[in-house]
């Protein structure tokens, strides 16, 4: 077989795996028993380099917040301020003061209801056999922003080896781009 | 335009829907062939790839709509990008 042909069966095969669910309850994990599946736990461990910032900013005259999670709308909403200043000095009392009331803070910005979850595997899975997690329970990172933002990868494939998931992460690949 | 990382959805600045990113396959950008200048094509579904940073908010929402298949191609790093 060629490289073509080695590619396209790689990519038919991708497209076909057992695609393993997560339960992250423990009503869908006892209903999924039932149904013959062997929820296999794991922790919910946050990983601590997935970090997302954030800021919040007040309007001094009216009391509303603005959250801001990205640097450069700081900067622009920066410039427009002291834009205004030059072009008139009466007029900026009319434009709204925001001012800072939290500063860069950075957290873990996702929730989840247990500090456990469960994939659920289906009885008749072969030892070896590579499927698609469609809901990983493990933080890996998928995409990393250059203001040091970085977010957790939602799915992968993994390899059954008989008792346990092992996630095929591939570090190399570029976190910075999405394609969907 | 915006994209929010952790729905990873897409969005005009003026906060309409363009579309919400789910690929199971995580192709790399660097591996597709290139169809035109900012369109690839994806083997996998056989659709064409956008790639949005050359892209305005309008033409991408007229893609999308015309072509739901259409699937996009997002930098968090691109210029015309603002992360929610």
């Amino acid at each position: 077989m060629n490289l073509r042909g080695l590619i396209k069966g790689v990519k038919d095969a991708k497209s076909n795996l057992v695609v393993i669910k997560t339960a992250r309850d423990i009503e869908s994990m006892n209903k999924a028993c039932l149904e013959g599946f062997f929820p296999l736990v794991k922790p919910v461990e946050p990983l601590e380099m997935i970090k997302s910032k954030f800021s919040v900013r007040q309007n001094q005259n009216t009391g509303e917040v603005e959250m801001i999670t990205d640097f450069r709308s700081t900067l622009r909403s920066n410039r427009t301020v002291y834009l205004l200043d030059d072009l008139d000095e009466d007029s900026n009392s009319e434009q709204p003061k925001y001012e800072t009331v939290i500063d860069w803070t950075y957290y873990y910005p996702y929730q989840f209801n247990l500090p456990f979850a469960a994939y659920l595997i289906p009885k008749n899975l072969k030892k070896g056999q590579i499927v698609f997690v469609e809901d990983l329970i493990e933080d890996y990172i998928g995409l990393a922003w250059n203001q040091g933002d970085t977010y957790r990868l939602e799915s992968c494939e993994a390899i059954w080896t008989g008792t346990d998931l092992e996630i095929q992460y591939d570090p190399k690949k570029n976190i910075s781009e999405i394609i969907g | 335009m915006k994209f929010d990382p952790l729905t990873n959805t897409l969005y005009t600045d003026k906060g309409e829907l363009i579309k919400k990113l789910a690929c199971p396959f995580r192709m790399n950008w660097s591996e597709l062939q290139p169809i035109k200048v900012g369109v690839r094509n994806c083997n996998q579904c056989n659709h064409p790839i956008i790639e949005t940073a050359i892209f305005k908010d309008d033409e991408l929402l007229e893609m999308v709509r015309t072509n739901s298949n259409t699937c996009l191609k997002v930098d968090l790093n691109q210029n015309n990008l603002t992360i929610n």
